[in-house]
C-alpha cells in the first residue's frame, strides 16, 4: 500500500464539524480532520463528552471547539449551526455519525425505540445537512459525510429500526448529491462493517450475548473488525478536494463482509 | 520504488493517466508492485482481458502487505451504442470477480476494488459518449479531469483504504445517483 494520499494541511483554515464526536469512530474523525489541519468542531448530545475530547485534541496542539447538540432537534440544531458560524466561521466540512442502536426483536422493539433510532440517524443526518447547507450554498459550496452502514443493504435480524435508518441515509444521500452538485454541495456516506468501538462493546452485552466478539472477526473476509482510523481516512477522503468529482455515492469500508457469501465465521472459539 | 502495473485501456489513456499517479507505471509486471491497475475498455473482448489481468495479478501481486487490483470501469450508460456491450459486461465482470476472490484474496492479505468513472475528460477512451451529452447527464455539469481519475485510484491503492475491498468507488459527479430527466436538472 502506498502512503496516504491526504496531506498535513489538507483541511487548513477549514471548519469541520463531526456529530457524535466524542467517541468512537467520531472521535477518530475528528482527531483525523484536526492533525490535517482543520478546526473541527467536536459537536455530541453530551457536552461533557464533547469537553473532554476537544481537550484531548487541543492538548495535541489542534483546533477543536466542544459544542452540545441533539440532532433530532431542529431547535438545537439551528442553535448550533449559529454558534458555529459565530465561534469558528462558516463550515465547509460536515460529518454526519452520530448514531446510536437498540438490539431487539423487531416484534417487540417498543415504538419509543424505533422513533429514537430513526430520529438520530436519519432525521438527525437531514436536519444537521438542511441547516448547514444554507450557509454552505451562499457561500461556495462544502463536502458532507454521512455515516451509514453494511446494515443499510442487507437484513440483520433484531436491528429494523437501525438498518432502515441506514438504508435511509444512503437513500438521502444520493438525493442531495444530485440535487446539490450543480451548486458546489457534493454530499457522500461511507458504509462500515463492525468497527472497535464502545457501539460494539454495547452491541454484545445486549440479548444476552447474542452475538460474540469472535464472531464478528470470523465472518469478515479480512478476518478483523475495523479500526475507527480506518473509518476516518475513508472519511477525510471523501470529504476533501482530493474526491472533489465523487458525490450522491456510498462507498464500503467493510473488509470485505458484503461480497463474502457469510459462511465463515458462527464458532465464536 | 515499487510501482504500478497498468493493463488494458489504449496506450493514449494510459500514458495521461501515468502522468498523474503516485507510483511509476510498467505494462508489465516487474520488481514490487504497489496495484495492479486494469482498465476497461480497451478494445476487443473487454471481459476476457480482464479476465487476463486479474489471472496475471493472481500471480504477480504480492500477498501480505494489501496489495491492491483496481479494476476501472465505466459508469452504465458512459459508452456510446453499439460499443457499450463489452464495455459493461466487464464492468459487471469486474464486481463478479471481486466477489469469486474476496475471501482467497482477503486471506492472502489483497484487496480487489473497481473504480467506476462517469464523464472523464479524454478522448483516448474508444466509444465514450461525447463530452457535451457527458456533462448535460451530469449532476455536476462538467468532465472529470484524468488527474481526479488518479487520485481515485492513489487513494485506493494508499493505506488510507487498508480495510476497503470488494468496494466500488463512483468517480462519476453523480451520474449513478442520479435517475431523473435528461439532461441532468436539479429540481
Amino acid at each position: 500500500m502506498i502512503e496516504p494520499i491526504l496531506t498535513d494541511d489538507e483541511f487548513a483554515g477549514r471548519v469541520c464539524i463531526v456529530t457524535g464526536a466524542a467517541r468512537g469512530i467520531g472521535a477518530a474523525i475528528a482527531g483525523n480532520l484536526g492533525r490535517r489541519g482543520a478546526t473541527v468542531v467536536v459537536a455530541d448530545v453530551r457536552l461533557d463528552g464533547a469537553e473532554e475530547r476537544a481537550g484531548i485534541l487541543t492538548s495535541q496542539g489542534l483546533r477543536a471547539e466542544a459544542m452540545r447538540v441533539d440532532v433530532s432537534d431542529a431547535d438545537d440544531v439551528a442553535r448550533l449551526v449559529d454558534e458555529v458560524g459565530e465561534r469558528c466561521g462558516t463550515p465547509s466540512v460536515l460529518v454526519n455519525n452520530a448514531g446510536i442502536v437498540t438490539v431487539a426483536p423487531s416484534d417487540e422493539l417498543a415504538v419509543e425505540e424505533w422513533r429514537r433510532q430513526v430520529d438520530v440517524m436519519l432525521s438527525g443526518t437531514f436536519l444537521m445537512t438542511q441547516a448547514v447547507a444554507r450557509p454552505m450554498l451562499r457561500e461556495g459550496g462544502g463536502a458532507i459525510v454521512n455515516l451509514s452502514s453494511i446494515g443499510g443493504f442487507a437484513g440483520h435480524p433484531g436491528r429494523s429500526a437501525y438498518n432502515a435508518a441506514k438504508a435511509g441515509i444512503s437513500c438521502l444521500t444520493q438525493v442531495l448529491g444530485v440535487e446539490w452538485a450543480a451548486r458546489g454541495i457534493r454530499v457522500n456516506a461511507v458504509a462500515p462493517a463492525v468497527t472497535r468501538t464502545e457501539m460494539l462493546e454495547h452491541v454484545l452485552r445486549t440479548l444476552e450475548g447474542a452475538t460474540k466478539r469472535g464472531e464478528y472477526a470470523a465472518r469478515t473476509p479480512m478476518g478483523r473488525v475495523a479500526e475507527p482510523e480506518e473509518i476516518a481516512e475513508c472519511v477525510a477522503f471523501l470529504a476533501s478536494d482530493r474526491a472533489r468529482f465523487v458525490t450522491g455515492t456510498t462507498l464500503l469500508i467493510d473488509g470485505g463482509w458484503m461480497l463474502g457469501a457469510g459462511l465463515r465465521g458462527g464458532d465464536p472459539a | 520504488m515499487s510501482s504500478y502495473v497498468i493493463t488494458g485501456g489504449t496506450d493514449a489513456f494510459v500514458e495521461r493517466l501515468a502522468a498523474y499517479l503516485r507510483r511509476p507505471v510498467l505494462r508489465e509486471p516487474s520488481g514490487a508492485i504497489d496495484a495492479w491497475i486494469h482498465l476497461v475498455p480497451g478494445g476487443g473482448d473487454d471481459t476476457q482481458s480482464l479476465s487476463d489481468a486479474v489471472a496475471a495479478a493472481d500471480v504477480a501481486l504480492p500477498r501480505g502487505e494489501g496489495a491492491a487490483f483496481i479494476a476501472v470501469v465505466p459508469a452504465f450508460g458512459v459508452i456510446e451504442p453499439p460499443h457499450e456491450e463489452p464495455a459493461e459486461l466487464a464492468a459487471g465482470a469486474a464486481r463478479s470477480f471481486a466477489r469469486a476472490r474476496i475471501e482467497r484474496w482477503s486471506d492472502e492479505g489483497r484487496r480487489f476494488n473497481v473504480v467506476a468513472y462517469g464523464a472523464l475528460d479524454t478522448d483516448a477512451i474508444p466509444g465514450l459518449r461525447s463530452p457535451d451529452v457527458l456533462a448535460a447527464r451530469t449532476p455536476m455539469h462538467r468532465l472529470a479531469s484524468v488527474s481526479e481519475l488518479a487520485d481515485a485510484i492513489d487513494f485506493l491503492a494508499s493505506s488510507s483504504a487498508s480495510y476497503v475491498t470488494g468496494s466500488v468507488l463512483d468517480l462519476d459527479g453523480g451520474w449513478s445517483a442520479y435517475s431523473w430527466f435528461y439532461p441532468a436538472r436539479d429540481l
